[in-house]
């Protein structure tokens, strides 16, 4: 295992023998899912929230006697 | 008007219409003294808390005398360009510079110069305050320092002048500044205090790398900040 | 764009997110040197594609918005803003994830990962400005925009310079063929799926100045 570069050294070396590949694979994935999903759903609400807001405007423009 | 403005070629008068804006500001803040005193100050003051935050021990090298050198800087162009736009939104003159025949562009570089000024001065300050409390030799190879500052400053101040222009009508505009101004100009505090670090370690080639990479960021961003100048400036 | 265009994406966009990893897994080799957290690569590198390509079209969006004042151009900056931040922090999470396997701590001040953390940066303010910039929002947002592109190559030279003294981590190195249908999978789905979240983002966003517009009529 090549050293680290400049800086701190790493406080206990032992550390990085004991985490391994495969968690730090399945967290960048899942990373990546759920932050996509999140994305979705907020994009989601906003415009659930615009909906509500044109049926509003559209009604008071609807009722709105012309000049 | 001046009648004889169409035989003048334009370079000529956007020269002299940057020139009397530059002059105008000097003359302002030579009465009011209300963006140099506060900047100043405050540019001391930043070096003391860096050192006593950074150099507690009383000793810096090079890393930490340019570090404090240029991001002190940072914070004293943040003040200077805050400030002269400030002044600019209190008096409404800003608007009443607009309508000018004077091309945007020139008024521009008028707004830049008279900024550049104030932070040589502040530089004229800070670099011997740090030569005197560290016994940096930042002047041992002058020429290169000046040309570090200068390009170092013209970049930050280009980016710093057309951002405060445009943000003149926020409030809380001092923060906004800085949030839109920081993330852009790191590579220009990064070239600059590499480059001083260098020549305080007497790599002159490494020094003369920074130099050319800042000449090169200053081009890029003088022109685009003459050509955006006018759509971002104006009010929508 | 229309139902159908956008059903068709999505199903692609799905297709390929589900072969991918398949692919990635299950075909393509483990890395001699690197080992099972090589795997990671297969999504980092699509996703930091991406985030540039975003921060042109954002940029472009906002040149368009500011030299010929064109609303549709503010509409796809904002939404190419957006998902420069969002990719961009996928890059930025996944990267350190490998580097503390390869070398044992999180941040190593790597040339392409730092510069893309400096421009990451960028786009947050891009988001700030547009969100709290007051009257002057969108105009100081286009401006830290188009910047921010004009910088790509300037950041990532500057902060190649500064590393160059220090031990540079390279660390994408050739493909090996037994890899590339996996790689090119992995890019293909995550780009599918990065046009579509653009266009909701668009069509988001185009709705929402139609409202604006409305708010408007019903104030005359």
């Amino acid at each position: 295992m090549q050293s680290p570069p400049d800086g701190f050294e790493p406080v206990v070396t032992h550390m990085t023998e004991t985490v391994g590949a495969a968690p730090l694979v399945v967290v960048a994935y899942g990373i990546i899912w759920a932050a996509v999903l999140l994305y979705l759903w907020i994009l989601h609400r906003r415009q659930a929230r615009l909906r509500t807001e044109i049926d509003d405007l559209s009604r008071r423009l609807a009722e709105k006697p012309r000049a | 008007m001046d009648p004889r403005r169409d035989t003048v070629p334009a370079a000529v008068t956007f020269l002299r219409d940057a020139g009397l804006v530059f002059r105008k500001d000097l003359l302002v803040e030579a009465r009011g003294k209300e963006v140099l005193a506060p900047m100043l100050f405050f540019s001391v003051i930043v070096v003391f808390v860096f050192s006593f935050g950074f150099a507690g021990d009383g000793a810096a090298g090079a890393d930490l005398v340019s570090g404090m050198l240029w991001v002190g800087l940072l914070l004293a162009s943040t003040i200077g360009i805050g400030r002269t736009f400030e002044r600019e939104r209190e008096g409404e003159t800003f608007r009443a510079l607009l309508l000018t025949p004077a091309s945007r562009a020139a008024v521009f570089v008028g707004k830049l110069m008279s900024i550049l000024v104030f932070i040589a001065l502040a530089e004229a300050v800070v670099v011997p305050l740090l030569v005197v409390l560290f016994g940096a030799p930042l002047f041992e190879h002058p020429f290169r320092l000046l040309a570090l500052l200068a390009l170092g400053t013209v970049g930050l101040c280009a980016i710093g002048a057309l951002l405060g222009a445009t943000l003149m009508r926020t409030r809380g505009r001092d923060v906004m500044l800085a949030i839109a101004l920081y993330p852009l100009v790191v590579p220009v505090v990064l070239a600059g205090s590499r480059g001083t670090a260098a020549l305080l370690d007497h790599d002159l080639a490494g020094a003369d790398l920074w130099l050319r990479f800042l000449l090169a960021f200053d081009a890029v961003f003088v022109v685009l900040g003459l050509w955006i100048f006018e759509p971002l400036v104006s009010e929508a | 764009m229309s139902q159908k265009t956008f059903s068709i994406g999505t199903l692609l966009a799905a297709l390929g997110m589900l072969a991918a990893p398949m692919l990635i897994f299950l075909s393509a080799p483990v890395e001699r040197e690197m080992g099972f957290v090589q795997k990671i690569f297969y999504f980092h590198v699509p996703c930091a594609w991406l985030m540039f390509l975003f921060t042109f079209v954002c940029a472009a969006g906002s040149l368009a918005f500011l030299v010929k004042s064109s609303r549709r151009g503010d509409q796809v900056a904002a939404a190419a803003g957006e998902l420069v931040v969002l990719f961009g922090l996928l890059v930025l999470l996944t990267g350190p994830l490998w580097a503390r396997k390869a070398w044992g701590r999180w941040w190593v001040w790597d040339v392409r990962l730092t510069s893309s953390l400096m421009l990451w940066m960028i786009f947050v303010a891009y988001l700030l400005a547009r969100q709290y910039g007051g009257p002057a929002a969108r105009r100081l947002a286009a401006g830290l925009a188009v910047f921010g592109a004009a910088e790509v190559p300037l950041i990532y030279v500057s902060v190649n310079i500064w590393r160059t003294i220090h031990p540079k981590t390279e660390v994408v190195r050739t493909l090996d063929p037994g890899m590339r249908p996996a790689f090119w999978t992995s890019f293909a789905a995550i780009t599918m799926l990065g046009l579509l979240l653009f266009a909701l983002r668009l069509a988001l966003e185009r709705a929402r100045s139609d409202v604006e517009d409305l708010y408007l009529a019903t104030e005359d």
